[in-house]
This record gives C-alpha cells, structure tokens and sequence, in this order.
C-alpha cells in the first residue's frame, strides 16, 4: 500500500523506470488493458513495481504530477484490479490498490507484489496479451513486453530459484526439519472440522 | 428433508437444514486460529467482502448487524435470516454458509405449485433448483470466496467446498424458456458434494466466474443435465 512518503518519492522521479510506469488520469475501464499487462510483467520483477496514475506525458518524455480526477480514481476498486488482473495471471499477481492525497492533488497506485513462488504467466489472450507469454520489464527500456532475451530470461530463473530455496528453508524451520511435514496439512484439517463442530 | 445430526449445532442453522439448501465452505489451506486479529475485523470483513446481487437478493452473504439477527462468540461472528440463511466466519478464515434452496423456504409453496404444474414432472418433486439461480448463488459465493481469501490469506492457497443436502428428489428447471433445461425429468437422487478444490487465493478472484462454470456443470451433471460450459459462461457474462 502506497503512503505520502512513497508517493512523493515515485512522483518525484519524472521520468518511468523499470519499477515505475506512469499514467494520466483515466478511467479503470480504459486503461485495465493495459494496467493488466504491466502488473503480470513487473510481478516477475525482483520487489515488483509501481504503476501510478495521474502523471501527464511531457514533450521532452519527463512526466509532470496532474493527479487523477474524482471520478477517476472511483472507478478504481482493488476487488476490480484484482480480478481483472488475476483472470490474465498464472498463478497470480498480489497487488494493492490506494489512492493518495499530495498538495490538493489525488494519486491512485497500483502496487505490485514480486511473485511469491513462480514467476507469472499469461493465463488467457486479451488485448495485447498472448496466452503462455512472459511478461517482463528489461533493465534496457521502461516498457513492458515478453520475454525475448538469454540475459532477462536468465535474471527471471535466477529469481525463481531464490525463491525457491529460501521456501524451502523456510518451510523446513518452520516445522523442524523433516519432522512433521506430511502432517501440516492433515492437521490443519482436523482443526478446521473441530471449530465447526458440525456445522 | 434433511436429519438433523445430535452434534450440537445452532439452532439457527439447525432451522435452515430442515430445507433443502446449499453448504458452502471456504477456509485457507493453512490453520492459523488468529488470522482475522479481532471479532471486529470478522464483521469488517465480510462487509468489505459481500457480493452485490440481482434477482431479488441484495448481497451475499446477507448481513444484518441486529443482535436478533447476528452474534459473536468465542472466535467466530455469524448472522442470520430465519429459515433462510445461516453463516459463520471463524477467525482463522474459516467461512462456512448454509443457504437454502431460493423457493424453497416455507411461504414458497405457491411458487412452488405453479411451477409443478407447469412442468408436470412424473413424480411430484420435494423440492425445485432454478438453473439461473444455482448459477447465480455459486457466482455470488465464489466472488465472495475470492474478495475474502485474497484479503486474509493472499500469496496463500486456499480451499473451498460446495455441497447440495436435502436434495434427494429435488427438479432441476430453468424459469426461462429459452434456455435448458425444460424438460421433467432432471431430478437429484441424493446429496452432493463437490470439492474440496484447491486453488491460490489471487487466482480463485480471478477465475471465480470460471470455477462457478466448472461447479455448476458437476452439479447440473448431478441432476442428470449435461450442461454446455459456452452457455453458463455466456450467462454468467451477461450477469458481469
């Protein structure tokens, strides 16, 4: 969730980076296409990224804060983002909707969550997206596509393979070692039927 | 009609089983008895949760804040309409609710008859499923399902259950006659139960209307109606 100070931060950079893509003020009906697409990309992003609405597009590529409109930013509703994006995403892309008041000015940002446990294809076709594509956002240019590069494809499996093994370690701390793995879940069931006791 | 097992369960609960009705169940794969920290967040997050819907029902799952209607107890909050609806969240995410059959409630015996009547099924029917409305309660569930677990256990998996009881003898139909089924004969045998189905909270939020496709075609194969998924899913489209 996005907070003044982060806000500032993303806004005081003016110009988009891998980690940051800017956008006017728009509707969520006109830009969900496009906002779907950038969430599955920097979702496979090392701490994913920022999309923030309300910067207006300066002649020289420099962005300037506008803020969004009312009625804009209304249109924007986490449940809404989220499935929106997550129809596309396989697994899922974990994201957080906020809007944000900065001198008399509204912002809304869209945060998105680094995957948790594999990076995120797309799910399904839609505008501009390809069923089976990775999407990614290269060290190169601010934009997201799929993945055509051994350096970017690379970098994601690089990633993927931290993550990994940091769950493993975790999962094995977490329920001393081997001990009592194969339990967790049945345990888990057995609690949950307990509390309903029949219901 | 349902039995009524001697477990000691509420009487408001109790109530809507004596109908035929819907079981649904939600709950992350993980236990964790403190997920949802306060009872105040239990409530907080169902109102945050709930699914606006047509056809006569306001908001799933009902939610009425009037101590007649709803209380707390020791680490679940539930609320309910009598004879009608009964549901419960625990505080570690766990959701389940009890939803009768829509016509199926007392006072419903009118609707009822006319449609028998209409249908002129064999045998009289113990109950009736409208097509339409099963799409649109697994719908309803299913968003609802998404909105919570995406809020108490994102990045997590999480699990959900959905069953038919009392439903031995009940008519599948279709109010809408334009649309299958119409014939007499979709008549339920005996209970059912479909899960549980697996599935990343973000991703069940995403594909809730999916996962409802899949659900009704298993529950509609139940009642013996091989339903055709491009038709729910146009159906469910229409409702978006």
């Amino acid at each position: 969730m996005a907070d003044i100070s982060e806000l500032e931060d993303l806004i005081a950079r003016r110009r988009e980076e891998r980690h940051v893509e800017y956008k006017e003020s728009q509707r969520w009906d006109e830009l969900k296409d496009k906002i779907a697409k950038t969430a599955l990309g920097m979702a496979n992003l090392r701490d994913g990224g920022y999309i923030v609405l309300g910067m207006r597009r300066n002649s020289d590529h420099t962005y300037a804060a506008a803020g969004v409109s009312r009625e804009d930013a209304a249109t924007f509703t986490e449940d809404s983002v989220r499935a929106y994006v997550n129809s596309y995403a396989n697994p899922y892309v974990a994201l957080q909707v906020s809007t944000v008041e900065l001198e008399t000015k509204r912002f809304t940002v869209v945060s998105v969550d680094q995957f948790h446990d594999v990076p995120v294809i797309c799910r399904k076709g839609g505008v501009g997206l390809r069923p089976g594509a990775i999407y990614y956002r290269s060290r190169r240019m601010p934009e997201t596509t799929e993945i055509r590069d051994a350096s970017d494809m690379r970098e994601l499996l690089d990633l993927a393979t931290e993550r990994a093994v940091a769950r493993f370690v975790r999962v094995f701390s977490q329920f001393g070692g081997t001990q009592g793995l194969p339990g967790v879940a049945s345990s888990s069931e057995q609690r949950y039927v307990e509390e309903l006791r029949g219901l | 009609m349902t039995q009524i097992a001697s477990s000691p369960i509420p009487a408001e609960a109790a109530a809507v089983a004596e109908h035929p009705h819907w079981r649904f169940l939600l709950r992350p794969v993980v236990y964790d008895e403190h997920r949802i920290p306060t009872m105040n967040d239990c409530w907080r997050r169902v109102e945050d949760c709930q699914v606006r819907t047509h056809r006569g029902l306001t908001s799933y799952p009902e939610l009425d804040r009037d101590p007649r209607y709803s209380a707390a107890g020791p680490g679940w909050v539930e609320s309910w309409e009598p004879e009608l609806s009964y549901w419960r969240l625990y505080q570690s995410g766990q959701f389940v609710h009890h939803l009768v059959l829509p016509g199926n409630a007392d006072g419903d015996e009118a609707w009822r008859a006319e449609r028998v009547a209409r249908l002129q099924p064999p045998q009289p029917p113990t109950g009736l499923l409208e097509a339409y409305w099963a799409l649109d309660s697994l719908r309803a569930f299913l968003t609802f399902a998404g909105r919570l677990a995406t809020r108490i256990a994102g990045g997590e998996r999480v699990q959900i259950e959905v069953a038919l009881r009392g439903n031995a003898g009940i008519l599948l139909f279709s109010d809408d006659l334009a649309w299958p089924p119409r014939h007499p004969g979709y008549v339920a045998r005996h209970d059912l139960s479909i899960g549980p189905i697996q599935l990343g909270a973000e991703e069940l939020l995403g594909t809730a209307d999916d996962v409802a496709v899949d659900v009704a075609i298993q529950l509609f194969a139940h009642f013996g109606w091989e339903a055709s998924p491009e038709l729910l899913r146009r159906y469910i489209a229409s409702r978006a």
